[in-house]
């Protein structure tokens, strides 16, 4: 019985640490453009579209656009992906991914609308 | 007016109600008068007149009110302005509200023992709902009536997000039954029939839920255009945390109808799955998630009421439970984990752990905010974590048909399953026959694969004794089902951005798409693009569309099903190129074009102080009609990637660079006049995703299973076993 309640209680505090190392290895911090170029690592960013186009590279194939966060940094995003319905509308953009020579690879793109109540799911994924 | 007074006497009603209910409760046993049945009753009527009249507004377009003007316009058909009732969050509240009156009634009649404290505990839960309705009216002036109303927003136009919402609200006013019966019950300390009256509304609950929920992941999938149906979303997962506890309590229930096993547990589950339910609701409308998802929600006045309803029922459940907790008859002890009751408590105990990791992960923002950055998890933290879970759930699942209620050694066990265990090395060869390489997910479709076989040789069985009896097997052969879908579709799915040129082939996953054109119809444009392949040849129709009251385009993707894949494709932007005549040249070549000859007399290179190319431009001395000149063309590096400067001719054709060759010293130049013409390119992302036809078929059995077990809940007599 002792040994049992051990490897039932090792086997659960493994899976703890399991649950644990997958938990901080999927977090992405919500920073500004400055640290997000400074850590390097996979963050996600909170963007205005500064009102520049938003293009299809057809070269690259990917859609960039330029956000700029809330101190004002702006930066070039390129988005391998689909670019959301009325992303042009967007209050505000959510982009997650990392910095690379000063550019911005972002994985996935959240666009949040204006509008009040809208159950829109605007998440796209690469 | 009315239906503001309606409204007002529905909440005024309802406290009524709950207060002689509670009067009865004190002098047990006594019979149920009528007085407190009556003004439920009125109740009910009430909260029906508000809803007639809200729906009576929708229809006829009174855009007075603000709920009607944000939701609906003249233009909208019929049904979807019956849809506009849940479009919103005050009319999906008296939604809730309007099912919930009629959960009461149809409690009332069915003459439970404790029904005066259960009615007491009901009319609570039903009178918070109300004050939300009165504090957040669907019934709102405005001072001016305007002629249009907004309209629906176009993506809520699809019939299943008609039936979404309403599915979800009937699953959780659902769930406050078990609940009500669990703390009636603990009030009353009458530990002896709550459970057996508790399951069939737990059963229903869980049912609406879990149809809710799939009915969602198909709108996203068929409607939003980004190729999946399951985003991990605040909002989403604040439906599939109570659902994945309510299935514990389902099978806590359903353990301790046959045994007195479990007895705690269950109590604790009944009043959590419900605390999750308003918790559910509390994350998507007080705006506390609001930096953190997709879905805009404002944050609203009912934030601290919402959490008030949260905190009674904690207080009230969880209170109960912690003084009566010596009075709870001592459960039996499960024998064993490979009995019966043992893989039901591990099944319960799995379920409770996965809905605290996706809690913990939805959460993320907010714990993590309390020790600095507010981060948030991805997919792979939900997908990481619950797998291994997942793995486990169904091991007990191809288990537990042969369990019994004496445990048994894991030898003996293994023995009997010698000619079933044949289907695990089956189940992984075709898995990896089919392209799978993860030795997790290949272990996984192997154990689906038996516990489908032992679960489906069960259901045979049992099918005789009719069909009533089988919803468990059928609900967990749906189940399998789903896991195979969503293994191939979550873990397998191919993507590609595709540049389409118009009439020119292009190639992904083996199909040739062509795009054909596009016809225009005032605010909609459809394209036509063949797809080929082996055997197969179609022209699927993808669309835009403009909608809105500030219009944009929508996306409209076309799927194209079969057995094996979904072809999924949604049309992105439509751009029209100039294509002119090309001309090949060499540094110091001559060529004509037109009335013109040119010699190429130069190839001019501009670098920055990094040595990198930021122009090149193409000399070229033209000769023609008497003139002559030196026109020189060039591309230019800018922010945003290579900028044209086109040369134009007298006659007006204009000379553009397309491509330069510095080694070879080649310039590519493309003359855009009178022959020149508008090339289409359509992009598009082109999806493959297997196994979706598994998922959904999957769903369908089990919904199917499910709703047979409900069936069986509600029919069956008070102390039937199996």
């Amino acid at each position: 019985m002792r040994t049992k309640t051990i490897i039932g209680i090792s086997l659960i505090l493994l899976f703890a640490v399991f649950a644990f190392h997958s938990f901080s290895a999927a977090l992405n911090p919500y920073v500004t453009f400055a640290q997000a170029a400074h850590t390097g690592r996979t963050v996600q960013v909170l963007g205005y579209l500064t009102g520049e186009e938003i293009t299809y590279d057809l070269e690259n194939k990917h859609l960039r656009f330029y956000l700029t966060d809330e101190e004002g940094t702006r930066t070039l995003i390129t988005y391998e992906g689909a670019k959301p319905n009325n992303m042009e509308h967007a209050e505000s953009i959510v982009v997650m991914g990392r910095i690379e020579e000063g550019v911005f690879l972002a994985q996935k793109m959240l666009v949040k609308c204006p509008s009040k109540y809208e159950e829109e799911k605007e998440s796209v994924k690469k | 007016m009315i239906g503001t007074i309606a409204l007002y006497l529905g909440f005024f009603s309802a406290i009524a109600a709950g207060v002689i209910f509670f009067l009865q409760s004190q002098n047990r046993y006594k019979k149920i008068e009528t007085t407190p049945i009556m003004v439920w009753y009125f109740h009910v009527i009430a909260v029906a007149v508000g809803s007639f009249y809200l729906l009576h507004a929708l229809l006829t377009h009174k855009f007075e009110l603000v709920y009607v003007f944000n939701h609906t316009g003249l233009s909208l058909p019929t049904k979807y302005l019956v849809s506009a009732f849940w479009a919103g969050q005050e009319g999906s509240l008296l939604f809730w509200a309007l099912c919930s009156s009629f959960i009461g009634l149809i409690l009332i009649h069915r003459k439970y023992r404790l029904l005066a404290p259960l009615m007491t505990l009901f009319s609570m839960g039903q009178s918070f709902l109300l004050l939300f309705l009165i504090l957040e009216s669907p019934f709102t002036l405005q001072a001016v009536t305007p002629a249009d109303g907004l309209g629906l927003n176009s993506l809520l136009m699809d019939p299943w997000m008609v039936i979404h919402p309403p599915i979800i609200f009937i699953g959780y006013a659902l769930f406050m039954a078990p609940c009500v019966f669990a703390m009636a019950a603990l009030w009353k300390k009458d530990f002896h029939e709550w459970f057996l009256q508790a399951l069939p509304w737990a059963c229903a609950a869980w049912l609406f839920l879990g149809v809710g929920i799939i009915v969602g992941g198909a709108w996203a999938y068929r409607v939003l255009g980004w190729g999946g149906y399951w985003g991990w979303d605040p909002v989403e997962n604040a439906s599939l945390i109570p659902w994945l506890t309510g299935g514990a309590l389902v099978h806590g229930l359903l353990l301790q109808r046959q045994k007195p096993y479990l007895l705690r547990t269950n109590m604790f589950m009944a009043v959590t799955t419900f605390l999750l339910i308003i918790f559910a609701t509390f994350l998507v409308r007080s705006g506390v998630m609001a930096g953190f998802s997709v879905h805009a929600f404002t944050k609203t006045a009912l934030s601290f009421y919402l959490l008030l309803f949260l905190l009674c029922y904690a207080l009230i459940g969880y209170g109960l439970l912690i003084l009566r907790l010596r009075d709870i008859p001592v459960a039996l002890r499960v024998d064993g984990y490979l009995s019966k009751g043992g893989s039901f408590s591990l099944t319960i105990f799995m379920l409770v752990i996965s809905a605290a990791l996706i809690l913990v992960g939805t959460l993320s923002p907010l714990i993590t905010g309390i020790f600095g950055v507010p981060s948030s998890v991805d997919e792979t933290f939900y997908l990481k974590s619950n797998a291994p879970l997942m793995l486990l759930l169904f091991l007990l699942l191809a288990f537990c048909p042969v369990l019994e209620w004496k445990s048994r050694n894991l030898y003996e066990l293994l023995s009997r399953f010698r000619a079933a265990a044949v289907v695990f090395p089956v189940g992984v060869i075709i898995g990896y026959w089919l392209g799978v390489k993860s030795v997790f997910h290949l272990v996984f479709i192997g154990v689906i694969a038996l516990a489908m076989t032992i679960n489906g040789v069960e259901l045979a069985r049992r099918i005789g004794k009719g069909l009533k009896f089988c919803g468990g097997y059928l609900a967990h052969l749906g189940l399998a089902l789903m896991f195979i879908g969503i293994v191939g579709s979550m873990g397998y799915t191919q993507s590609q951005l595709l540049y389409l040129h118009q009439a020119e082939p292009a190639f992904a996953f083996g199909y040739e798409f062509t795009y054909l054109g596009h016809s225009q119809q005032e605010g909609e444009k459809t394209f036509n693009i063949s797809v080929n392949r082996t055997n197969e040849n179609f022209v699927i129709k993808p669309r835009m569309y403009l909608a809105g009251s500030m219009p944009r385009w929508m996306k409209e993707p076309y799927i194209s099903r079969s057995f094996k894949q979904d072809l999924y494709l949604s049309p992105l932007e439509l751009r029209t190129k100039e294509k002119g005549e090309t001309v090949v040249t060499n540094k110091g070549d001559t060529f004509t074009y037109g009335d013109y000859s040119f010699l190429v007399k130069d190839l001019i290179i501009k670098n920055n102080v990094f040595g990198e190319v930021i122009e090149v431009g193409v000399v070229l001395e033209v000769t023609g009609e008497g003139t002559e000149d030196t026109l020189v063309p060039a591309l230019r590096q800018h922010d945003d990637g290579w900028k044209s400067l086109r040369a134009k001719l007298a006659d007006g054709t204009e000379i553009a660079i397309d491509e330069v060759d510095l080694f070879f010293e080649l310039a590519y130049l493309e003359f855009l006049g009178k022959t020149s013409h508008t090339e289409e390119i359509l992009i598009a992302e082109i999806k493959v995703k297997p196994l979706i036809s598994m998922l959904i078929f999957g769903s369908i059995i089990l919904i199917a299973g499910t709703s047979m077990a409900v069936w069986r809940r509600f029919t069956s007599k008070k102390y039937e076993h199996d």
